[in-house]
């Protein structure tokens, strides 16, 4: 089974989701029935977990209002497909129970791509995610890589698919829609499929020549650069898909014009997906910058009714001078003054303007302020230097 | 009502009055977003400093402070506060650059990721100096009737300063390519504007996510706010294009990097679509040495759909032109080569179930699609990240790379028929792809037939 979640009697715009997660290669290194040559495909530990988290997020308010995960009113959840491959069955909850879901090999993907781009295409003016996490590979072009890839000799990579056709043949099937793709593998450049074009995987869906793009506009989320690897940490949530969930939950949010609504929409989101990778990057031992595209200006993703928060950590050197002193932050949250004789003080905010400041209630240095910083989720910082 | 004046000031040394004449370049306008205080955008327009952006707010009650944000195409912003107190106008003004950079280097100040500092701010070992890149080596690459040359780097300009070199070059029309690379820098090609005077300024990048160059190449042909659109394009901000794009629209396009520009913004934003094909017929016959122009009529006609075999051909012979005419300009490029040679070559390969025609258009294939797409492929496997140039890796032109070779400038083996000062181009050379070959390549009597080599930036 890969429908996950089917809403019926909803009107107008809608979303359709789709999600692979593939870590159980069963033909790569280490897998049941390893190949001679498995170029380099190990099996993973991320990607299922990863596609469970965020299958979790996107049921979040199915299952009670107020639990975490996909909101968006102008186009609420109307489906959500999902496959996922590892050792033993895959169970997810779902309102009002388990499903056992499908393994992601070649053809169950294919069958559930079908319904979910029948969907796409019944639904004029939808919205259409496709989610993959598992290994990828690039030529120029991105390939995705299913459970069952390397089963066939000679034609190795059959199994998998081309990201970018793919991409470019929905556009011309589904009639004012908005496609994202969010790809969460390595994009290294593969010297094999480079040397055998004729190998490498096809789109899970082509379009002839004769159709013109219809679709409204369509992103393209990747993991990582061109040639590029993704990371994630043993059995953990990858980094990537940390933080699409985090931007998706708030990160990336932006006010919509007269409106108390924020949105996410796919330029805010590669860009918010982007920042928290770098600030990871900062402390990690492998660095991994995400990459995206967007073709043409998008309705959000994700609306919220309050605004994302961003934690402001404030402190003040040298050490000595924060025993009589306190740091302050001004804004549409009025006042709010910490004493910070013991370190970095941090305050959750709603994401917006503020002037923030230190000063001391000795008069031991002169009074700084910073009128109007723009505080932007996850974590603003600063250390205020006073003499 | 309320209103608000945005003004740009380029910060300069005013002694230099003559400067507008000789850098004309560093006018350039700014996308500006009026936010309020949780964030929610309020107006948008865009800022020059001929050109104030004038707006006026219908609901004075709840603006009585707004915030106001220049975007800038390096990827930063800066934001300043109005408080209008009993007043209903507000004037605010924002200084680009600082009045220590040099004139001549201006005009990059809002494109370049790191700070443009004097000799006096910076030793020659620190991170940000350009003497770090002193044994870089440097070549000028020209298409010229189907093949790349090298030629001599005459630069009519020489510019200095401890955290940047410039030089200025005069070019004729069609494609050029420079490339650098050193024992430490990986080799690279970055594709410079089309003609005329372009000037190209050097400087260490600030290292922020996996796929920059540590030196930074920035160009420009002094057409300001159509090199702002398509940096802006480059970081995928479609917002601050649009602002950029709707005041570029709105003049006359008279040079082709400005209707190149206009024309990619249209590809991204979804305007191609009212814009009647003949403008892009326009374009392409306007610029016939300018492969973006080809590439963009290319991608246009196939996101109209191909009802006519006559077109489908015409479709295969273009993704070979865009070839034939040299190399694209701009980055916007590598996904429009990306998407064309994509969806052609599918096209052949669908199955009759799915996309139904892949046999008429199979027969309709020109020979050498092959080679032709393999030299797309192996372009889009050796894109580099510059900015908004088109650029990529690989030691010859005609041999992208997705290899990040490093060391002494390469020099071409090859056939003895080679002239005396060129290099021929290897037929096969855009197969190798930086591996392995399959071992179609020539192989002719190797001999050495370069005259030309690199010049040491430390040099120029």
């Amino acid at each position: 089974m890969t429908t996950v979640f089917e809403a019926k009697g909803l009107v107008g715009r809608r979303t359709h989701v789709l999600i692979i997660g593939v870590g159980k290669y069963t033909y790569g290194i280490g897998g049941a029935d390893q190949k001679p040559e498995t170029f380099g495909l190990m099996q993973l530990t991320s990607p299922p977990v990863s596609a469970k988290a965020l299958i979790a997020w996107f049921l979040g308010p199915q299952f009670e209002p107020q639990r975490p995960g996909f909101s968006n009113p102008s186009a609420p959840l109307a489906s959500l497909e999902a496959l996922i491959s590892e050792d033993g069955p895959v169970r997810v909850e779902i309102p009002g129970g388990e499903r056992e879901l499908d393994p992601a090999k070649a053809a169950n993907v294919k069958t559930a791509f079908n319904r979910w781009r029948a969907r796409v295409q019944a639904d004029q003016g939808s919205t259409a995610i496709l989610y993959f996490c598992g290994h990828g590979q690039s030529t120029g072009r991105q390939y995705a890589f299913f459970e069952d890839v390397l089963e066939q000799d000679g034609r190795e990579f059959e199994n998998g698919f081309d990201v970018e056709a793919t991409l470019y043949s929905l556009r011309t099937v589904a009639q004012d829609s908005q496609i994202h793709f969010w790809i969460d593998s390595c994009r290294e450049v593969s010297a094999a499929m480079l040397l055998q074009p004729d190998a490498c995987p096809r789109p899970l869906f082509s379009a002839s020549l004769i159709r013109p793009v219809i679709a409204k506009a369509m992103s393209l989320l990747y993991a990582a650069g061109a040639g590029q690897i993704a990371f994630s940490k043993e059995g953990q949530v990858s980094r990537f898909t940390t933080a699409l969930i985090k931007s998706l939950s708030g990160c990336a949010g932006t006010r919509r014009s007269g409106a108390p609504i924020w949105e996410v929409k796919p330029g805010e989101l590669g860009r918010a997906v982007g920042l928290l990778l770098d600030a990871e990057n900062r402390t990690a031992a492998r660095r991994q910058s995400s990459a995206s595209t967007t073709d043409a200006e998008c309705d959000s993703i994700v609306e919220m009714t309050q605004a994302p928060t961003a934690t402001v950590s404030l402190d003040l050197v040298p050490e000595h001078l924060r025993a009589n002193s306190e740091v302050f932050l001004r804004g549409q949250t009025g006042l709010i003054t910490r004493h910070c004789g013991n370190g970095p003080v941090s305050v959750d905010v709603p994401k917006g303007y503020y002037d923030i400041g230190a000063r001391s209630t000795a008069a031991a240095f002169a009074d700084k302020l910073l009128q109007g910083e723009d505080i932007v989720p996850p974590v603003y910082a600063h250390t205020f230097e006073v003499v | 009502m309320k209103s608000l004046t945005v003004r740009i000031r380029h910060a300069r040394d005013l002694r230099a009055m003559s400067y507008r004449a000789v850098y004309p370049a560093d006018s350039s306008s700014f996308p500006i977003r009026v936010e309020d205080p949780t964030g929610g955008v309020l107006s948008e327009g865009v800022a020059g400093e001929y050109e104030p952006l004038l707006l006026t707010f219908a609901d004075p009650e709840s603006h009585e402070v707004l915030y106001v944000k220049l975007l800038s195409p390096n990827g930063r912003s800066v934001v300043q506060r109005v408080h209008y107190g009993p007043s209903t106008d507000a004037l605010v003004q924002f200084v680009i650059g600082s009045a220590d950079v040099p004139d001549w280097a201006r005009w990059a100040s809002p494109r370049v990721a790191s700070k443009l500092v004097q000799s006096s701010e910076i030793s020659s070992s620190a991170r940000g100096a350009i003497s770090r890149f002193r044994n870089v080596w440097v070549k000028l690459w020209r298409f010229d009737e189907g093949s790349w040359r090298q030629v001599a780097i005459a630069p009519s300009e020489k510019e200095a300063i401890a955290s940047a070199k410039q030089i200025e070059l005069n070019l004729q029309e069609g494609s050029h390519l420079l490339q650098l690379g050193s024992a430490s820098l990986p080799w690279f090609f970055v594709a410079l504007p089309a003609r005329g005077v372009c000037r190209v300024l050097l400087t260490p990048q600030r290292v922020m996510s996996t796929q920059d160059i540590p030196l930074q190449v920035v160009l420009t042909s002094s057409r300001p706010e159509a090199e702002t659109l398509l940096e802006f394009l480059s970081r995928d901000e479609l917002g601050a294009a649009g602002s950029i794009a709707t005041y570029l629209l709105e003049r006359k396009y008279e040079d082709p990097t400005s209707a190149i520009a206009g024309a990619y913004y249209l590809l991204r934003s979804g305007g191609w679509r009212e814009i009647p094909i003949w403008w892009f017929d326009n374009l392409y016959a306007s610029f016939p040495w300018s492969s973006d122009a080809a590439l963009i009529l290319l991608v246009v006609s196939l996101r109209r759909g191909l009802t006519l075999t006559s077109e489908i051909e015409t479709a295969y012979q273009m993704l070979s032109e865009v070839l034939t005419r040299g190399l694209p300009m701009f980055a916007e490029a590598h996904r429009l080569m990306l998407e064309a040679s994509t969806v052609l070559d599918q096209a052949r390969r669908a199955p009759e179930d799915e996309g139904g025609a892949a046999m008429t258009v199979r027969l309709l294939a020109p020979e050498g699609l092959e080679a032709t797409l393999a030299t797309y492929a192996a372009l889009a496997a050796a894109r580099a990240e510059m900015g908004s140039a088109f650029a990529f890796y690989g030691d010859f032109p005609d041999r992208p790379s997705a290899n990040r070779q490093t060391g002494a400038a390469p020099e071409r083996c090859d056939s003895p028929e080679a002239g005396e000062n060129d290099f021929e181009p290897l037929q096969t050379a855009s197969l190798e792809l930086g591996f392995t070959s399959s071992g179609n390549a020539r192989r002719a009597r190797a001999r050495r037939v370069s005259r030309k080599t690199a010049t040491l930036l430390k040099d120029l």
